[in-house]
């Protein structure tokens, strides 16, 4: 009933001119940093505090708030169009959602894409109402050796997504964690492999990396291949709707895709990039098609776009709940709301509720009005593949170095990308998937310091991470998995000769 | 009319700094501030602070930017090796400055190889534990240490920072026996403390203050000098008989060779940003002291904090080889 009352409390806060204007400019400058490749809502979050200084809390946190889970709309339009992923967020959403834009249903991936993000999103407000206070405290009992373990398993669960023989896809995992460990030692804040580059200290950035493989790569493959692969001419209303078809087969993985996004959110660290690479795991290994996925499959795209919008307000119930950020995009958030003199902690939601409920209401409002941003939009966006493809590759070069750019104002993160461009075209040309690198290099840093955070904890025993329940179930949930995988394998070979595929 | 009148005016506002008393003056062009860590955070908003503040003297304008990464290293060094006619300074805390150059291979050493500027504030950390936890004061959890020695787990904010600095030096002037767990920072490090993953967290200023608010932690003990005006209840170690703390101080610097007039120019307007009313509610809001130091002030602590630092450093083995 509380619940009730505060949300209406909200409503009437989110309602007001002034905050329905900030929600608005939140959510369409968050679409815009989503479809702009390299930067993405840390980065434009990052640009924007400053001029929120003078605004009032509520609209400043609205708006930026509305940058963070609008940007996970706008990173599947590049993604999908031009196979360029506007987020790191959104590399999955390209395998699939390319594919089916070749097939000249760039429409469909889009509108999914969108719908499967609006209810996610509004899945994911629901889930920081209900259970936000409750799932914060159990979110505490995972400490170091949780962290090690579930990322551990992560990293190997996720490998198998690639479709590189088994050798290739160890040296590509072995490449992105020995690139995560280049900067600043974690623990002990030496740097190391800098190779006497100060600059490099700062660490090999998850975008610049992405931006070069995907993006950087896309570029030259469009410029040596010369025809256009995915070009429209016109553009009729039939091919922008989903049919009823791809709307059903894109309803679970939606629901899925929430459900493991707000979960995951829960986690500390790049929890979008990660939900988005487990959801598409488990679509593939759900459906009864896997041979689908990588040729344009649907529930390829809606997962994992659904998944990187809960993500965002799963990583916001430790900030509500607590005030404690797990990612660099939470903390801004936070911090925003320490600059506004709202001291965010367990007693936000009393001491601040105006800030609390309006944000929480303007989220609702704010989802809503991404989608009806959204949908119109597929038309203008799929008439993009009119351009000819030499402008197209012109544009998306300028925008992945300015993108680039504005993350750190780095010149290095520059030459990273176009280091990563040169191997991503490389491994393309020995058609090697590049997934398995960028799954390390998410996951190693997380890995590394949780492993060695248990090691100080334990005093070296390794022993202390078998006494922890929530370590012995994770790593016995992927054995299991493992078994049903070899076992399901192995009837399948049963039936010798008969053509089951 | 707007072309004729910008130079009249720059003209004027030279005019009067030169008409000042001392021989401060304001650099031409325009000014970047280097704040070597995110936005929002305390460093950046202490900038964003007095350079707004300051902006009216400089007719040339004044942007902050936020270089981060490395400790703060990489800001450092960018300010480091930028032109010193006053056009580049940077703001940033003590460890960035004093520490980090003894750990790590950085194209700056030490104090010789800046111009300190002013210092604007300066605060000390706090020892927390959970609200649940059974030691009713800092004597019992001193007791509870000693009496299980390599037993209690003791997180800081990672090695080599000033929390870790804090609790070696309680280490040795007390001779407990403790596990040290090393987070990067207040939100994994608080996390882990909540969630009973670690009995006590040294902490900043500030950052407890909801929690403790709500008694899901309590403060122990202040690693200062003097007890603090925000926790006036909360004992120092130095009444237990340690006599121990490493402050944190944000200092404005520059390039090395700085010229008198430029440094002089800032020090005074900085000194006027940070006596105003403003700053000083914005630092009593995050429990922090403004403590400003003129420039031969602060060239004075980097260099008497630089040693006491090299000393304790190399206690812990950190200094680089």
């Amino acid at each position: 009933m509380e619940m009730i009352a505060g949300l209406a409390h909200g409503f009437s806060v989110a309602a007001l001119p002034a905050n329905l204007l900030a929600c608005f400019i939140g959510v369409l400058l968050g679409s815009l940093v989503g479809v702009l490749p390299g930067i993405g809502p840390n980065a434009g979050m990052a640009l924007l505090i400053p001029l929120t200084f003078a605004m009032p809390p509520e609209a400043a946190i609205i708006m930026l708030a509305g940058i963070y889970y609008g940007s996970m709309y706008g990173g599947s339009t590049t993604a999908i169009l031009l196979n360029v992923p506007g987020e790191a967020a959104s590399v999955m959403t390209a395998v699939d959602g390319y594919q089916m834009a070749k097939k000249g249903r760039p429409g469909p991936a889009l509108a999914i894409a969108a719908i499967g993000s609006f209810v996610a999103g509004t899945l994911g407000i629901v889930g920081i109402m209900l259970v936000g206070p409750g799932l914060a405290e159990l979110a505490l009992r995972f400490g170091p050796p949780e962290y090690f373990v579930l990322a551990a398993a992560g990293l190997v669960f996720l490998c198998g997504l690639s479709t590189n023989p088994f050798h290739i896809a160890f040296i590509m995992v072995g490449l992105g964690l020995a690139i995560s460990t280049v900067g600043i030692d974690p623990i002990t804040g030496t740097q190391r492999f800098t190779f006497g580059f100060t600059q490099l200290a700062q660490g090999i950035d998850l975008v610049p990396v992405i931006m070069g493989l995907y993006g950087i790569a896309e570029v030259l493959t469009m410029m040596e291949e010369g025809e256009q692969k995915a070009r429209l001419t016109k553009v009729r209303f039939r091919d922008l709707v989903p049919s009823w078809l791809e709307a059903k087969m894109s309803f679970w993985p939606i629901m899925r895709g929430s459900v493991l996004g707000f979960l995951i959110g829960l986690v500390p660290g790049p929890a979008t990039v990660v939900s988005s690479f487990l959801s598409y795991r488990v679509e593939k290994r759900l459906s009864r098609t896997p041979e689908r996925f990588g040729h344009g499959a649907i529930e390829g795209v809606a997962g994992p776009e659904s998944a990187n919008n809960s993500a965002t307000a799963g990583a916001m119930v430790p900030m509500f709940a607590l005030g404690i950020a797990f990612s660099p995009a939470t903390a801004m958030l936070l911090a925003a709301l320490v600059i506004h003199g709202v001291q965010p902690g367990p007693m936000f939601m009393l001491n601040a509720p105006d800030v609390f409920w309006g944000v929480i209401a303007s989220m609702y409002i704010g989802n809503l009005l991404l989608l009806v941003l959204n949908l119109p939009l597929v038309h203008v966006f799929v008439s993009v593949l009119k351009l000819p493809q030499n402008v197209l590759a012109a544009m998306v070069m300028i925008l992945c170095l300015v993108g680039t750019y504005s993350i750190n104002n780095s010149l290095l993160d520059i030459w990273i990308m176009v280091i990563a461009g040169a191997l991503g075209y490389g491994l393309r040309k020995l058609k090697v998937d590049p997934s398995p690198l960028v799954i390390a290099l998410v996951l190693g840093p997380m890995i590394e310091k949780s492993l060695r955070q248990t090691m100080f904890l334990a005093n070296g025993e390794w022993g202390l991470i078998l006494t922890r329940p929530i370590c012995v179930g994770v790593v016995a949930a992927l054995m299991l998995l493992f078994a049903g995988n070899a076992l399901f394998k192995w009837r399948r070979r049963l039936p010798a000769g008969a053509a089951l595929d | 009319m707007r072309k004729t009148l910008l130079p009249a005016l720059a003209m004027l506002a030279a005019f009067t700094s030169f008409a000042a008393p001392a021989a401060a003056q304001a650099p031409s062009g325009a000014v970047t501030v280097i704040v070597p860590f995110t936005v929002g955070g305390l460093n950046d908003l202490t900038a964003r602070a007095v350079a707004e503040k300051i902006k009216g003297q400089l007719p040339g304008g004044i942007a902050v930017i936020n270089r981060t990464g490395a400790g703060g290293s990489i800001g450092v060094t960018e300010v480091v090796q930028g032109k010193p006619d006053g056009t580049v300074i940077g703001l940033a805390p003590t460890p960035a400055l004093l520490d980090q150059p003894q750990m790590n291979a950085l194209p700056y050493k030490g104090p010789q190889d800046y111009t300190a500027i002013a210092n604007t504030v300066t605060y000390y950390q706090l020892l927390a534990v959970r609200g649940d936890a059974p030691w009713k004061d800092i004597k019992e959890l001193m007791a509870a240490a000693k009496a299980s020695p390599a037993k209690l787990r003791f997180g800081t904010s990672g090695i080599g920072t000033a929390a870790h600095l804090n609790l070696a030096q309680l280490q040795a002037a007390s001779g407990i026996d403790v596990v040290h767990v090393p987070f990067s920072g207040w939100a994994e490090g608080s996390a882990a403390l909540l969630g009973g993953h670690v009995d006590t967290l040294v902490i900043n200023p500030g950052e407890g203050r909801q929690l403790t608010n709500a008694g899901r932690i309590r403060i122990l003990a202040v690693f200062q000098p003097a007890r603090s005006p925000f926790y006036p209840d909360v004992p120092t170690f130095k009444e237990l008989g340690y006599d121990i703390g490493v402050n944190l101080s944000f200092s404005f610097f520059g390039p090395k060779g700085l010229p008198a007039g430029v440094t002089d120019f800032y020090a005074k307007a900085i000194r006027a940003a940070v006596e105003d009313k403003a700053f000083q509610d914005f630092a009593k809001a995050r429990e922090i002291e403004v403590n400003y130091m003129d420039s031969a002030k602060l060239a004075a602590f980097f260099d008497k904090e630089f040693k006491e630092h090299t000393a304790l450093l190399d206690k812990l083995g950190l200094l680089k080889k």
